[in-house]
């Protein structure tokens, strides 16, 4: 079957070449040093969902109060 | 300078050679794109996968067993997204075909500016109306010229059950392009 083969424009491949390269500039970085990159793991897997689901919920009890408040005069 | 294989490069770049990584992607960005293009039929969805695609192989090269075929891999991936895409996205069929798969040579259709013959437009607008699970059996095999096995565990599926859709994926082209004449 012959289709040509396309490719994206060169700004848009330098683009994500250069993310890609920070992204595994990164992770070799993190895999020399096994302690940041539990700590990294710990925070992006654990606290960091935490924290959002926790600010979530203090927000949602706030604006329930006040809504309440509100309905109540 | 004697290229080096797929095998080696993925070994450099578990180490996180980013020579290996620019070789690599010189290597297959051009082929992923079109392949997500015809996939989605959108050229900017087709970039965003392409994209994440490359940002996954940069996050996790570490994991793949050293020495393994970086092409299927890519291919699974590139895929997938695309599966996911479609799924949460029902792409009307004729707005698609207005939009442009590739710009810039000032023709009337995106298959206009995609083709270099008629044969070629046809096959595109064939293929952009076969169903996904067809296409993308298609694209793999015949464009990409993997073995159907290669082709099968991209996908997900069993070798006699690739071989059958293949089969029933080139019948159905050929409907297609037969209409189309």
């Amino acid at each position: 079957m012959n289709l040509s083969i396309h490719d994206v424009d060169p700004a848009t491949a330098e683009r994500i070449r250069a993310r890609a390269l920070r992204l595994l500039e990164r992770r070799t970085r993190l895999a020399a040093r096994p302690t940041l990159a539990r700590a990294e793991r710990l925070w992006a897997r654990f606290l960091e969902p935490a924290l959002v689901a926790a600010a979530g919920l203090v927000y949602i009890g706030w604006a329930l109060g006040r809504v309440t408040r509100l309905i109540s005069g | 300078m004697e290229e080096r294989s797929d095998a080696e490069l993925l070994t450099e770049l578990q180490g996180g050679a980013a020579s290996a990584f620019d070789a690599l992607y010189q290597r297959y960005r051009a082929r992923l794109f079109s392949f997500l293009a015809r996939m989605t039929g959108r050229r900017d969805v087709a970039e965003e996968l392409l994209q994440e695609t490359w940002l996954r192989l940069a996050t996790r090269a570490p994991e793949l067993r050293p020495g393994s075929d970086v092409k299927p891999w890519l291919f699974t991936v590139a895929r997938n997204l695309a599966t996911s895409h479609l799924r949460w996205r029902l792409i009307d069929r004729e707005r698609m075909s207005r939009l442009g798969l590739w710009p810039g040579h000032g023709a009337e259709t995106p298959f206009d500016t995609a083709s270099a013959s008629e044969s070629e437009r046809r096959l595109e607008i064939g293929l952009s109306a076969l169903p996904p699970a067809y296409r993308e059996a298609l694209l793999l095999v015949a464009v990409e010229q993997m073995e159907p096995a290669a082709a099968a565990a991209v996908i997900g599926v069993r070798p006699d059950a690739f071989r059958k859709r293949l089969e029933r994926a080139r019948a159905l082209l050929a409907e297609r392009m037969q209409e189309g004449r």
